[in-house]
């Protein structure tokens, strides 16, 4: 919990663990993004909340490189990583998972967890058509992070199972397993409630909170309301491409723009 | 070699007339790609099929005219593109485009080499008295064939403009080639719209073939070269926008004339696709900008 | 690690295969045999390489026979002008087009799906045109005659046997496919071998575990395009002969066949697919040539495709290890 209280105090200026800084993206003339700023501190837990079609999947994809923004800069750690390639920056230690749920269906269960992980291991090892020694210690070491993270969400005995065979609550828990895999620091989960019954909502709520614990930052975008309130402790509103309003859950609740964005007048 | 004026308008006209020709043959395969999402690498063998079929109705014991034999192929290759959608496409309908690939090419087989069993591998003409005919406004030669081959292209275009602009049907089709999942939502029957397609597509590329042998010949592999053609053309145009395909096909007719007439004939097809490479490497989204559909 | 059944199990059909095929000619000589056996390993190659590509990256290049017709060529003039020996001759021509496949891949793998399809058949249609047309460098239709025969010196030997006989090709032909069943298993069964597959099924989710796609395309295409180098300049230097047909699309056609319908992306697949596909038109052929001609063989292959891709997308290997487990399933519920 020290992370947390550290981000919380008032007058401690730490740096931003990611920095979004004027950020416009445009589809065909149609504004998705209009200068937005937000940032997330380490160890945070910041929700991103909004209508449909406001603009928080597109926040994602300029976040982690898959879309171009027009305008504007993502710092990571202080240092930009905009135009990079999605590939880099997930090297970079930021991972995602996707709204309609991203697996590799012919996988093992275990090998998506080790695909998850071996570009990271590789990343720092130039020489990498002759890693021979190393590689044997590289899986060993894949596969020992991917079972304890198979025990942490509960599908040790799928384990060698095909991904196709998981059913759509086991997908998520999975992938949302693969985003812990590289030991990230930033994790982006879009929509890790929707879709699935109570009982995951809540063994989903679990897991954020247990890893946060560990030091992990979350970026949250969820449209089931009660998990936002739970889980969050910022909340950014985005409307129609622009950040409406900002701050802690109690705060969201009363903001008149939000009750408005959400509800109509 | 002084410049002519009479052989640069006859490059011209050829140019047109084999543009013409190229777009009337993309025209089926590239409205059953907008609307359906499958590439038929069977297309130029449905072409194939439709010329023999021109073949076999103007060398039958009773003599019809023209005009009843070309609508006869544009009913028959009708047909013909409605049973290979029920029997080998609607099944696979669904799946990835891989299997929709691998499956026509493997219909592909099967039309080439039942052609060259039947009819074996010598070319077979088709000449109708006006392909013969030759006429000459203002000093420059066109065959009555080529003409009509131009005057018809350039009718079925407005004519498929005017269709999918302004008819329930043709705007339905226009709507599922933007956006398939969201019309399987609001309830369109897709699969209905998909054969209907298909149909549509095998009468056109029956009128083509129907037009377009008399100038030339059958034989059972010609349906390869049409349809890499064909699909050329598509990429070119934008994969599945059915006017960028017919612009790219009239480009591809000029290049083909134009080198071929004036630098080297040999190597007029090898130009024709280093283009299409070309285009491919520079703008992989095609020469016509990236609007989907149709 | 410890070497478990599950571990083994894909090791086991290629070993069958090559004990197979080493000591088939033991007990039949017969130069329809030889030709056959010649035929499997060629096609074998052809298709292993072919499924690097198709099959592992999901990139179904229908351009691959440029690689095979390029490295023929090659090797017409290595070996036939420069005097280069026949190792050299396959070294160079693997080394020429796993170069060509980088630079080509570049270029071709910004396009994907069926586009990708479409553009590599297009180079391949251009490449053949050019073959056929370019009559100085490669005969064009008449073909490159004459490309010499391989000449095998070993260290014990006074002079070099010149490898004229099918039974010396053979045995001389087979240690290349055992090096590329070698590099095939090597590399998807390994670690790169994931992220093909990572790269095939999704190239959004590769992205977002840290895979650039393109890396591994390129590595792909490369591979094959060596292995498909070498076995052009091989058969160019078994056969003497190159033509512009020998890059003609029903090579495709038939790689196609063979992994499709054997079960792509997968060993035992691409063996019995290519295995059966590289037998059945010599059987066919000595068989049944009284009683249908080769169109017909060719209207059964369409059909085979056709179907397989209708009711068994998995192929023929798929289908094998259903049944293959029904069986297992029963035994052990009998016991």
């Amino acid at each position: 919990m020290e992370m947390q209280h550290q981000s919380n105090q008032p007058g401690v200026q730490q740096p931003p663990l990611l920095e979004v800084r004027g950020i416009t993206k445009r589809f065909d003339g149609v504004v998705a993004l209009h200068q937005v700023n937000m940032h997330v501190n380490p160890g945070e837990r910041v929700s991103l909340i909004g209508p449909n079609g406001s603009g928080k999947t597109t926040m994602f994809n300029c976040i982690t490189g898959f879309y171009r923004p027009e305008e504007g800069q993502v710092l990571y750690k202080g240092k930009e990583i905009t135009y990079k390639r999605p590939d880099k920056i997930v090297l970079q230690g930021i991972t995602r998972t996707f709204q309609n749920v991203k697996i590799f269906p012919t996988l093992t269960v275990l090998d998506n967890l080790a695909v998850s992980i071996q570009q990271h291991q590789e990343e720092n090892l130039l020489k990498r058509v002759f890693y021979t020694g190393g590689i044997k210690k590289f899986e060993r070491k894949a596969v020992e992070i991917s079972e304890s993270l198979l025990e942490l969400v509960g599908l040790v005995q799928m384990r060698n199972e095909r991904a196709a065979s998981l059913v759509y609550g086991q997908r998520k828990l999975l992938e949302f397993a693969c985003a812990l895999a590289p030991d990230p620091d930033l994790i982006m989960l879009d929509e890790p409630a929707a879709g699935v019954n109570t009982a995951m909502v809540d063994q989903m709520k679990r897991l954020i909170l247990d890893v946060n614990k560990q030091g992990k930052t979350f970026l949250i975008v969820e449209h089931n309301m009660g998990v936002v309130m739970d889980i969050s402790q910022r909340i950014i509103v985005l409307d129609y491409g622009e950040k409406i309003a900002e701050g802690k859950p109690a705060e969201i609740k009363q903001d008149p723009r939000v009750q408005e964005a959400y509800f109509g007048k | 070699m002084p410049f002519q004026l009479e052989i640069f308008i006859n490059h011209l006209l050829n140019g047109l007339t084999l543009g013409a020709l190229y777009s009337l043959v993309t025209l089926g395969l590239v409205l059953t790609f907008s609307v359906i999402g499958i590439v038929n690498f069977a297309h130029g063998d449905l072409f194939m099929v439709a010329g023999y079929t021109l073949f076999l109705l103007l060398n039958m014991s009773i003599e019809l005219p023209y005009v009843v034999i070309v609508a006869l192929v544009i009913l028959l290759t009708a047909f013909y593109a409605v049973v290979i959608e029920r029997l080998a496409i609607h099944p696979i309908i669904e799946k990835s485009w891989r299997t929709h690939a691998i499956t026509t090419i493997g219909l592909s087989i099967i039309l080439q080499n039942a052609a060259l069993a039947i009819f074996s591998a010598d070319p077979r003409t088709t000449p109708t008295s006006l392909s013969n005919t030759v006429i000459s406004p203002l000093g420059i030669r066109i065959s009555v064939q080529r003409l009509i081959i131009l005057v018809v292209a350039a009718l079925v275009f407005a004519g498929i403009q005017v269709f999918v602009k302004h008819t329930k049907l043709g705007k339905t089709m226009r709507a599922i080639s933007q956006n398939r999942e969201m019309c399987q939502v609001v309830g369109i029957n897709t699969r209905k719209i998909a054969l209907i397609t298909f149909a549509l597509g095998g009468a056109i590329t029956g009128l083509a073939a129907a037009l377009i042998t008399p100038l030339f010949s059958v034989y059972n592999s010609m349906g390869s070269m049409l349809t890499i053609k064909s699909l050329a053309a598509i990429v070119m145009g934008g994969m599945g926008q059915v006017n960028g395909a017919i612009y790219a096909s009239m480009l591809m007719g000029m290049i083909e004339s134009f080198f071929g007439g004036y630098v080297s004939f040999a190597y007029k097809d090898v130009v024709s696709f280093g283009v299409f490479v070309l285009v491919l490497f520079i703008r992989p989204t095609g020469l016509f900008g990236k609007k989907v559909g149709l | 690690m410890n070497i478990s059944k599950q571990s083994l199990r894909p090791f086991i059909l290629p070993i069958v295969l090559l004990v197979i095929m080493a000591l088939l000619p033991l007990f039949n000589q017969s130069g329809f045999t030889l030709n056959v056996l010649i035929n499997v390993v060629r096609w074998l190659i052809f298709a292993l390489a072919f499924d690097l590509v198709a099959g592992h990256i999901g990139s179904v290049s229908l351009g691959q026979p440029i690689f095979y017709g390029i490295g023929a060529y090659l090797t017409a003039y290595l070996a036939g002008k420069l005097g280069l020996g026949w190792l050299g001759c396959m070294l160079v021509s693997a080394f020429f087009m796993a170069l060509l496949a980088l630079l080509a891949g570049l270029a071709f793998f910004r396009i994907r799906h069926v586009t990708f399809a479409i553009g590599t058949l297009g180079a391949a249609i251009v490449t053949q045109l050019v073959a056929n047309s370019a009559e100085k460098l490669t005969g064009g239709a008449l073909c490159t005659t004459g490309v010499p025969r391989p000449q095998l010196l070993l260290p014990f030997m006074e002079s070099a046997i010149k490898i004229s006989k099918p039974i010396q090709f053979y045995y001389l032909f087979l240690p290349f496919l055992i090096l590329t069943l070698v590099v095939y298993l090597a590399v998807t069964k390994s670690r790169i071998g994931r992220a093909f597959t990572a790269v095939r099924e999704d190239e959004v989710r590769a992205s977002a575990v840290g895979i650039y796609p393109l890396r591994y395309k390129l590595v792909a295409f490369a591979l094959s395009g060596a292995l498909i180098g070498a076995l052009g300049s091989w058969q160019a230097q078994y056969v003497t002969v190159i033509c512009p047909s020998d890059m003609a699309q029903d090579i495709t056609t038939s790689l196609l066949i063979m992994v499709f319908v054997g079960g792509a992306g997968r060993l035992s697949g691409v063996i019995i697919g290519g295995v059966i596909f590289s037998i059945l038109p010599p059987f066919l052929q000595a068989v049944g040539s009284k009683y249908f001609q080769p169109a017909y063989q060719q209207i059964l292959y369409g059909l085979i495709l056709v179907g397989v891709m209708l009711y068994m997308p998995d192929g023929l290997d798929g289908l094998a290890s259903r049944i293959l487990r029904r069986f297992r399933g029963i035994r052990k519920e009998g016991v």
